[in-house]
């Protein structure tokens, strides 16, 4: 079922309708509210509330075949209110970590650390940029896609995935 | 650190490492979705077919209702057997002669006897 009609659909309190666009969804909006909080627990939260604001707004939403683009704006919203609030609440700058706190065996312990790398190497990539690479390399969505669901013209969206991917291959080099 | 050239991005998926993450996401999203879920479900206006299928069942048992109280208006308030006139006896009515006795049995019919019949009545 395509977007519209799942919208239509939820629009009318249809609960299955609804959570099919969660479940299409859902990783998209972590990974986005992922690249502008940088923390998975609190980007979980800002995807978490971004879909029951969507709900909330669903007769807003003035063209339903472009859900996945109007829930990511909401979600880049929500996350950069996040930001501020946490911001006004700490003065200390707020990393792109992805750490665990848990305690984790040897190799666990050892991808924690690659996360860890890959999460600060992000962390150096303009907002954009963390969420092209995310959304291409992660959720697999196409540039059109992406294009469509960010407002951004294709040929930036492929440009901007090229030095991403360039920068983050540098800052992840062994030795440097 | 990364050195094949891919890096390994799925390592920030929380499903990578925990398979039910996100059933568990989803199912935080939904019961507090609930809430607005039944709010909309409330309030939605009714479409055409929903509209017919209530005034269909309203409809379907007040036509029976109505069916059999026109029925037990209609049907005559006693019948007796035997109360209409049977065929043989308005053939007969009126008439004062015998009726033909090898007319009226079917297993005596004899031609001749019947022409007899026929030509010393007439």
């Amino acid at each position: 079922m395509d977007d519209a009609t799942l919208v239509a659909l939820a629009r009318s309190g249809d609960g299955d309708a609804f959570g099919q666009l969660v479940t299409r969804y859902r990783r998209a909006a972590f990974l986005v509210a992922l690249s502008v909080i940088g923390r998975p627990e609190d980007a979980e939260d800002a995807a978490q509330e971004a879909f029951l604001v969507a709900l909330e707004r669903l007769d807003d939403c003035r063209r339903p075949s472009r859900f996945g683009g109007w829930l990511m704006t909401i979600v880049r919203n929500r996350s950069n209110n996040l930001v501020r609030r946490e911001a006004l609440r700490a003065t200390e700058q707020i990393p792109f970590s992805a750490r665990s706190s848990t305690p984790t065996p040897e190799k666990e312990a050892q991808l924690s650390e690659l996360r860890d790398e890959i999460a600060r190497a992000l962390g150096e990539l303009p907002e954009v940029q963390r969420q092209i690479v995310l959304l291409h390399d992660l959720e697999g969505w196409k540039h059109r896609e992406i294009a469509q669901r960010l407002g951004l013209p294709a040929g930036t969206v492929r440009s901007h995935l090229h030095y991403a991917r360039k920068s983050l291959r540098k800052l992840l080099k062994p030795g440097e | 650190m990364v050195d094949n050239g891919s890096i390994p991005l799925e390592l920030l998926d929380p499903g990578n490492s925990d398979p039910g993450h996100w059933a568990r996401f989803q199912a935080r999203v939904m019961a507090l979705a609930g809430p607005e879920l039944a709010r909309r479900r409330a309030t939605r206006p009714l479409t055409v077919g929903e509209v017919l299928a209530s005034w269909w069942r309203l409809l379907v048992p007040a036509s029976v209702v109505a069916a059999a109280a026109m029925a037990s208006l209609l049907m005559p308030a006693e019948t007796t057997p035997g109360a209409g006139i049977a065929i043989e006896e308005a053939l007969v009515a009126g008439v004062d002669d015998e009726p033909l006795p090898a007319v009226l049995v079917a297993d005596q019919v004899d031609e001749v006897a019947f022409l007899v019949a026929i030509e010393g009545g007439g």
